[in-house]
């Protein structure tokens, strides 16, 4: 049988008997003692959580390879010759270019992110030969979405490793802030495998969608870059509508098209509608519909800076529709509370067009963002847009 | 830390019998602790209490011991989402939702014709569903 009461009186003697040295002398001694080791105590309970969350880090990485593995072996190639070449491109990083001399560094940089797009690719063909281009699109998200992944758990181990040579609190307590948000982003890197695995629409596929809805079973005209498109009528507006080709995952160079299309035209339009998923702030609902200025487009600035150039050389007004979603809600695959929005946008864009524009006008529409899972048009004939 | 093998990041048996028994002896230890402290019927004795405070405490930690074996193991498994497919008649608007399978995508024909009017259908909305109710994705 458990007896406290000698606990109990010794904790009893040192609330009264402060005389007692005995007491003074433990007392003292923890006191001496977490005043030295208590920062070492904590460093200690730091790199434990890094720890776990490295364990968890490393299982997703080896999922997601595991995963890009069993998909691209449906395409004509052996698992161990996949496995072979992606331990050797896993580590692929692309290196930005030089701007410390300004001048023409977006064409640089545009040209960094073709060649990139250009090296997914031949990868993907060599460990899948056999896939097609909505397999390739698929694959090469599955592709970045391992990648990403791989990279976040390099990070971590880097400041884990570093952390622990060192003993250098500041070094661990920097990663272990960040560690909430970091396994947020691991997560949902993790849930967009699972939908560049399927093939299933992301977040980000707002865009895309909502030009779908308005496309309809339209004739479809190939505007080069991955874009696609129909010209459609609304109450006398000429309205051109673009999206990226689906439905592998896709998000073309609307930019580029953009440019090609308003040049050949002298720049005779009179607005741009972009359509996009933007970053919601914490407390914003997901789905909210919000409308503002500007060139709606994300990504790295390429596309964004060509559609401003082209906007301002011939002064079209550019309009931007956004739907609010957090990060890992783009990334992965598309919930109910966004896809459920697309109806909304497109009763938006018509009234932004029909207000905005008058009769005989030109105007485009662009829904930017990844068509994966996510076709061109509706695939039945007979039915009006 | 070398990065761990693939085979090395499963969760063995053996710790589960080492988390599940920590968690059993836990909470037998507690409520015998309970019952030491309540059967002397007098909880103004300081012993008594010192243990009912102590058994509840324990019982505590094992409530949180489990809840937390359960968030690891749910951790490792992923949440199941469920990925719907959204089909509607052009004709009569009549929808249906349905499991998603590989290989269908937003607009595609669906090869059934409408079971109210027969005319055709097609792919309306693929989204996903979270495991539970819930507004976050994460």
């Amino acid at each position: 049988m458990v007896d406290f009461s000698a606990v109990m009186s010794m904790l009893a003697m040192l609330q009264q008997s402060r005389d007692d040295w005995f007491s003074w002398m433990v007392f003292l001694l923890f006191m001496v003692i977490m005043n030295f080791y208590a920062s070492r105590l904590q460093v200690q309970f730091w790199m434990g959580q890094i720890g776990r969350a490295l364990d968890q880090l490393n299982r997703f990485r080896l999922e997601a390879e595991r995963e890009f593995v069993k998909t691209a072996s449906k395409y004509g190639k052996e698992k161990e010759k996949i496995k072979k070449a992606l331990d050797r491109f896993i580590g692929f990083f692309t290196i930005e270019p030089e701007i410390t001399d300004p001048a023409g560094a977006m064409v640089k940089l545009d040209h960094i992110v073709r060649n990139r797009e250009d090296r997914l690719n031949f990868f993907i063909k060599e460990v899948a030969p056999s896939s097609d281009k909505v397999a390739l699109g698929n694959l090469r998200d599955l592709l970045e979405s391992t990648i990403a992944l791989d990279f976040i758990f390099r990070i971590v181990r880097h400041y884990f490793v570093l952390g622990k040579k060192t003993q250098n609190m500041i070094y661990i307590a920097q990663i272990q802030m960040l560690l909430p948000e970091i396994m947020r982003m691991a997560r949902a890197w993790r849930m967009s495998v699972e939908a560049s695995k399927l093939g299933l629409p992301l977040g980000d596929g707002i865009g895309p969608l909502v030009a779908l809805k308005m496309i309809g079973n339209s004739e479809l005209i190939d505007f080069g870059e991955n874009v696609v498109g129909t010209e459609l009528n609304i109450e006398g507006r000429r309205v051109l509508v673009l999206k990226a080709k689906g439905p592998g995952g896709e998000v073309g160079k609307p930019g580029e098209a953009l440019k090609r299309i308003i040049e050949s035209r002298a720049g005779n339009v009179n607005r741009i509608v972009m359509i996009d998923a933007a970053l919601k702030l914490e407390g914003e609902r997901t789905g909210e519909i919000a409308e503002g200025v500007g060139a709606a487009i994300g990504g790295i600035g390429v596309e964004r800076w060509k559609i401003e150039e082209v906007a301002t050389k011939y002064g079209i007004p550019l309009d931007a529709i956004v739907v609010k979603e957090d990060y890992a809600e783009a990334i992965a695959a598309m919930t109910k509370e966004i896809a459920k929005k697309a109806n909304e946008v497109v009763n938006r864009v018509k009234e932004a067009i029909l207000s905005r524009t008058s009769e005989g006008d030109y105007v485009i529409v662009v829904g930017v963002g990844n068509s994966a899972g996510i076709g061109n048009r509706l695939e039945v004939s007979g039915v009006a847009s | 830390m070398q990065a761990k093998k693939e085979e090395e990041v499963k969760i063995s048996i053996g710790w589960y019998f080492i988390w599940f028994s920590m968690i059993g002896f836990l909470v037998i230890f507690s409520v015998w602790m309970i019952w030491q402290g309540a059967k002397n019927e007098d909880v103004s004795n300081v012993d008594s209490l010192f243990k009912i405070v102590a058994g509840i405490t324990g019982l505590g930690i094992a409530v949180k011991m489990s809840l937390d074996v359960i968030k690891a193991i749910r951790g490792i498994k992923g949440p199941k989402w469920r990925y719907r497919t959204l089909v509607r008649c052009l004709n009569c608007k009549f929808q249906s939702e349905r499991e998603f399978k590989e290989g269908e995508y937003v607009g595609k024909k669906w090869d059934d014709p409408c079971p109210a009017c027969g005319g055709p259908m097609v792919i309306e909305l693929i989204y996903a569903k979270p495991p539970e109710e819930r507004r976050s994705l994460l």
